[in-house]
């Protein structure tokens, strides 16, 4: 999945799990300040993206997550390393 | 003056847990319970959140039992962390301001061998206001949530945001608990703050009931009306 395809998907979960409007994302929205994901918003939408993608993510891994991109490249990280992947 | 020296924060920290756990250690504890399971339950068989308000930090330092603290992220939180973790607690650093989401995702994941301790009013209040956190933590992992209120016959009070309580050394702490809250599953943002209200006013009746005993030296019947209310 190409890093349009996983922004828009991940735009859907946001909406569908914390109510943000998220049509635009772009990589520098800092999910706090900008969007307003609260830290039960985060875990709501870390754990679909987990069911949806079939990755885990790490507390540690999403401590230092701040903005959309990083979001995103971690994302990214965990699916190419996903077994069967293009690019694992 | 914040501490920032990793290595005087270390040395400070060992030697404020081995004060910690010979002050504590003069100090007598006495609980009222909801039912016939003696708190803290041995987690191995039942395992809880327990909750209790920030100027009693030290309280459960009194009980070695396999449970995990959830201390703050600020420079200050370091400190306590080493601290309770030389008194043999896990810790997980976080706070519903600061890596909220990592902490809570990391208490919820942490494994089934321990309880789970927070002041949901920390780390800088407003002093005895439940923050949301502990009530999703508790609909997350399935485990119910133990409200605890402590108080002490004598003590001294710090200037702090929380008022923080330091018992005067062979006091008696009073600890009231109240019938534990269990937080459904698929709840949404209302169904949550109902939950977190319903928390807060039970903590906030133990407490009040604990420190009626500390100063009355009458047990309270608040068992009995704790377990109506739940």
């Amino acid at each position: 999945m190409d890093r349009s395809a996983l922004r828009q998907a991940l735009g859907e979960l946001l909406e569908d799990q914390t109510d943000v409007p998220a049509a635009d994302l772009g990589d520098d929205q800092d999910l706090r300040e900008g969007l307003g994901v609260d830290s039960v918003d985060m875990i709501n939408l870390v754990l679909a993206v987990e069911n949806r993608f079939d990755v885990r993510i790490e507390s540690e891994e999403l401590r230092p997550i701040r903005r959309v991109g990083q979001l995103l490249d971690l994302l990214q990280a965990k699916l190419a390393a996903k077994p069967g992947s293009a690019a694992a | 003056m914040k501490l920032r020296h990793p290595r005087l924060i270390a040395l400070i920290a060992w030697l404020a847990a081995g004060l910690v756990r010979s002050w504590m250690a003069t100090v007598r504890p006495r609980f009222d319970l909801p039912d016939s399971l003696r708190h803290p339950a041995d987690p191995r068989q039942h395992r809880f959140i327990y909750a209790f308000w920030h100027e009693a930090l030290l309280f459960p330092t009194r009980f070695p039992v396999a449970c995990r603290v959830l201390i703050s992220q600020h420079a200050d939180g370091e400190l306590i962390a080493q601290v309770i973790q030389h008194l043999g607690f896990g810790v997980v650093r976080g706070s519903t301001t600061r890596n909220g989401s990592a902490a809570l995702l990391k208490m919820a994941r942490g494994g089934g061998d321990a309880h789970l301790a927070i002041t949901p009013d920390g780390p800088r209040g407003p002093r005895r206001q439940v923050q949301p956190g502990v009530v999703y933590l508790a609909q997350l992992t399935g485990l119910p949530v133990v409200p605890v209120g402590i108080a002490y016959d004598r003590a001294w009070r710090a200037g702090s945001w929380d008022r923080f309580l330091l018992p005067r050394p062979f006091t008696t702490a009073r600890c009231v608990i109240a019938a534990p809250i269990l937080v459904p599953a698929g709840l949404d943002r209302g169904q949550l703050e109902r939950f977190r209200r319903q928390l807060e006013d039970a903590m906030t009746t133990a407490t009040a009931a604990a420190e009626r005993w500390a100063e009355t030296g009458v047990r309270p019947e608040a068992s009995v009306a704790l377990k109506a209310s739940a």
